[in-house]
């Protein structure tokens, strides 16, 4: 039996009179990279909004180890273990690389009704911030403000962000997009590095980073999830040939 | 650009020019400087509270003069009890102590922003503009249907605060009792928006979806930022009350909430001692302009908005080019 | 009762003037995304130019109709000199330089027609009262400001409704973006509605004229009734507006009225005035509050 670290169950959501996600069902195994691919428009995104909590499905139900998280806020599900990337750039642009990297090192460690001592100054922060740097090759850049970092520095800061919380599932939404040639090698290494240690939800448009990284890959088409597997199977698999490959 | 000032030169020089002031008023035999600039004083902190707000919180409140107003009405409040010699509402005794009357203002201006940001925050963008300006016509009018504290007419102050070992009546004095506030309110909020506090508060006001994303309840802070803003408008408010020996409903009136944002954004949003050079300049500029033309107003408003269009950063950012 | 329904109507014509500035305020909020401290300087402007147009002709609708070219034309120049400036920027950079509009135009007026408050005659054909019902007495001006507001209520109605242009100001004000997809010329639309808006508050302003002083800065107070209007009915939303000016100036017309002698009946009378004068000009405020606990977005949110 497969140790599921998330399961979708029978999700549908609607806006208006689109069905953005309809019964929809996959799980997610620990430890793996799980891609989600799709024709544009087939509803992955809605899939992330989601599964953090800043949707909230019609029916269906989202387990988390095995526990359901359906009616959890945003903030609730992010200390219960996901973590998440965007997919428009969001990091906060007036503040420095270290200030964002600090904030997502407080963010999960107790309130931050601490109005006197300098954050930058705390324990925590000290003793892990050059590493939460280092670990997305950001140490050059600590003192920059995040706002004026090249794109792909900008995804190697909101991937560090959203890695230092240390969630049990990281959700990457086009991590790759925007990226240039050298930036998607760098993106990809830093992913594959974290194959075994944190579990990867990876929505990708990318056919061949999908492929090199994934170990497990769901297969969307208007909200529904017409197949789920390893690489190899997505790849023999005929009614996804027809509904998606096929159009290449 | 070569000619660019340090921050903590410009510092240095302004608080040196401010402590030596009444020496240099006495000097030139201008005593008039002396009270126009405990006037500044007090507009800067109450900018430097309004700072906290925009600049740091991202809140873009026009209602601030609305906590400026309460501290003002409850100095003058106590200080008219305590010289009629009868209990406020028959209960409480007045006081005319400012060991005593200035912590109530603040408290009560905080405990007013606890209210009205509670309320209003429930809200963002556009509507807390309005609304946060609508809560503090609501405080003006109440102040103008309080019959007994003169209404429309306002209330005067016979003298000033008693402060044990100072003269408060003693221009001077009071002066620097002003500047000690101000320089502890700046002190106070350089070490909060550097704390992890104001990290998460910078945070929020740069992206609050980023903010929630990790985890936190960023309108906690937000309203923790607001109460703290209005304590500070709430002791600019005493001082006020003590300067002029005067309080009237225009405190409260939005106009003032406006002009305090004007110097916010004169001096520099976001940097805490511009907001300092920005209530110098507005009120030199006023007084200046004042002298050559009663209709001031009408050169202001398009300086003002030629500021917004072309002058973001404001004359700190002017000065220190912090790029 | 007849005390009633005056103070009724009374609330009625309070609440089409503020659905007259709340209408356009709403849909340059809404649709541009730009908020205008400046708006009650238009409805200043309509009373100005009306009361010294009619003085000068004797004849009051040409005043009217001065009031609404002036209010008109001087808000479009502004859309295009200023507020398009702003359309991209911050809501504190669109606070600010308002604010400075606001001290332009009310020096303005000060510079041309003085300190003293202007005085605006009634027509002849409008003054006196008739009996509306057997005890119940009611000045026609008053009546004639009702009619003509419910007439232009109407006649936007239409036009949002029934039209082109209202189709696309409305598309534009629930969804910004789908507008420049409908291939509408954005730059000509925004001058138009916002043109339309400060029109809107030149005739509420002259409307006003000969029941107010008008006076420099009689634009603000009007303002941030309109405000909670705004916030109350829901940005961006005509039918708010409708709904919201009703409720203000109904709760504050009958607010001022009634409160006093209701506090009167279990409170000392020199009290019961002062509180009830006191509650009664929060009482909106108090009203916004609650709205606002019930529903933040506004009675009528629009979706953007």
């Amino acid at each position: 039996m497969a140790d599921y670290i998330l399961q979708v169950k029978g999700l549908c959501k609607s806006f208006g009179a689109v069905q953005a996600s309809q019964d929809l069902s996959f799980g997610i195994q620990r430890g793996h990279i799980h891609a989600l691919i799709g024709p544009n428009g087939a509803g992955k995104t809605t899939v992330l909004n989601l599964l953090s909590g800043e949707l909230q499905p019609d029916s269906g139900s989202i387990l988390l180890n095995s526990e359901e998280i359906n009616k959890l806020p945003v903030h609730k599900r992010v200390k219960a273990g996901l973590g998440r990337s965007f997919q428009i750039t969001s990091i906060f642009n007036d503040l420095s690389v270290a200030e964002n990297m600090a904030l997502a090192i407080l963010a999960g460690r107790g309130h931050n009704f601490r109005f006197w001592k300098n954050a930058m100054a705390v324990d925590i922060v000290q003793h892990t911030l050059t590493e939460a740097l280092a670990r997305v090759d950001l140490s050059g850049r600590a003192e920059q403000q995040a706002g004026r970092l090249s794109h792909g520095e900008k995804r190697q800061l909101e991937v560090g962000m959203a890695l230092v919380g240390g969630p049990q599932l990281l959700m990457l939404d086009e991590p790759m997009a925007g990226q240039g040639a050298g930036g998607t090698v760098e993106l990809q290494k830093l992913i594959s590095g974290l194959k075994g240690t944190t579990t990867i939800l990876l929505v990708e448009h990318d056919m061949d980073v999908v492929f090199s990284l994934a170990d497990q890959i769901s297969v969307i088409v208007y909200g529904h999830c017409i197949a789920s597997g390893s690489p190899e199977e997505i790849r023999r698999n005929s009614e996804v040939q027809n509904a998606y490959l096929g159009e290449h | 650009m070569t000619s660019a000032i340090p921050k903590t030169v410009i510092i240095i020089a302004g608080a040196l020019f401010f402590c030596s002031l009444p020496w240099a008023a006495d000097y030139f035999g201008e005593q008039y400087l002396i009270s126009l600039f405990t006037r500044i004083l007090i507009y800067s902190l109450a900018a430097v509270s309004l700072d906290l707000l925009i600049g740091y919180g991202g809140l873009i409140s026009l209602g601030h003069a609305a906590f400026v107003g309460i501290g003002a009405y409850v100095t003058a409040i106590f200080f008219h009890h305590s010289f009629v010699a009868e209990p406020i509402a028959g209960i409480v005794a007045g006081s005319d102590n400012a060991l005593l009357v200035w912590p109530l203002a603040i408290i009560i201006s905080a405990a007013f922003a606890l209210i009205i940001g509670s309320l209003s925050l429930r809200t963002s963008g556009m509507h807390f503009i309005m609304i946060t300006l609508a809560f503090a016509q609501m405080l003006y009018y109440f102040a103008v249907g309080l019959e007994k504290y003169g209404g429309d007419d306002g209330l005067s102050l016979y003298s000033r605060n008693q402060l044990v070992g100072m003269d408060l009546n003693n221009d001077v004095h009071f002066y620097f009792v002003c500047l000690f506030f101000l320089t502890l309110f700046l002190f106070i909020s350089h070490r909060l928006v550097k704390s992890r506090f104001g990290l998460v508060l910078r945070g929020a006001a740069s992206s609050s979806r980023r903010i929630k994303a990790l985890g936190i309840p960023e309108r906690r802070y937000k309203l923790v930022c607001f109460v703290i803003g209005g304590a500070g408008a709430g002791l600019a408010g005493a001082l006020l009350a003590n300067q002029t020996e005067y309080v009237s409903p225009g405190l409260l009136h939005w106009t003032l909430s406006g002009e305090l944002m004007v110097m916010v954004l004169l001096g520099g949003l976001g940097s805490l001692f511009g907001p300092v050079l920005g209530a110098t300049a507005y009120l030199l500029l006023e007084e200046t302009l004042a002298m050559y033309t009663e209709h001031w107003m009408v050169y202001f408003g398009p300086i003002l908005i030629m500021v917004v269009l072309f002058a973001k950063r404001g004359l700190f950012g002017f000065l220190t080019q912090k790029e | 009762m007849i005390l009633f329904i005056e103070q009724l109507l009374n609330g009625l014509q309070l609440g089409i003037t503020l659905f007259l500035m709340s209408a356009g305020l709403t849909l340059v909020f809404g649709i541009m995304q730009v908020i205008n401290l400046a708006h009650g300087s238009f409805y200043m402007i309509g009373a100005y130019v009306g009361a010294t147009v009619t003085v000068f002709t004797g004849s009051f609708v040409l005043g009217v109709m001065a009031a609404l070219a002036a209010a008109g034309i001087t808000g479009m120049a502004v859309e295009i000199l200023v507020l398009r400036q702003l359309y991209d920027r911050d809501h504190l950079d669109q606070v600010l330089a308002t604010f400075g509009l606001i001290f332009f135009f009310n020096e303005m007026t000060r510079i041309i027609w003085g300190k003293q408050p202007l005085f605006m005659d009634m027509p002849v054909w409008l003054k006196g009262s008739i009996e509306l019902l057997p005890g119940l007495v009611y000045p026609i001006y008053r009546l004639a400001v009702i009619v003509v507001g419910m007439s232009v209520a109407l006649l936007l109605w239409y036009l949002f409704s029934r039209t082109r242009l209202g189709m696309q100001i409305r598309a534009g004000a629930s969804n910004r973006d789908m507008i420049g997809a409908l291939g509408v010329n954005i730059k000509l639309l925004y001058t138009l509605v916002f043109g339309l808006g400060t029109l809107l508050a030149g005739l509420a302003g002259v409307m006003a004229g000969p029941i107010f002083a008008v006076e420099s800065g009689m634009g603000e107070s009007i303002l941030i009734l309109t405000f909670v209007v705004i916030v109350i009915g829901g940005i961006g939303s005509v039918r708010g507006a409708v709904v919201g000016a009703l409720m203000v100036g109904l709760v504050d017309t009958l607010g001022r009225a009634f409160l006093p002698s209701l506090f009167r009946t279990f409170l000392s009378s020199s009290y019961a005035d002062s509180v009830g004068a006191s509650l009664a000009s929060m009482s909106i405020y108090i009203l916004m509050a609650a709205v606002l606990i019930w529903k933040p977005r506004g009675l009528f949110p629009s979706y953007n």
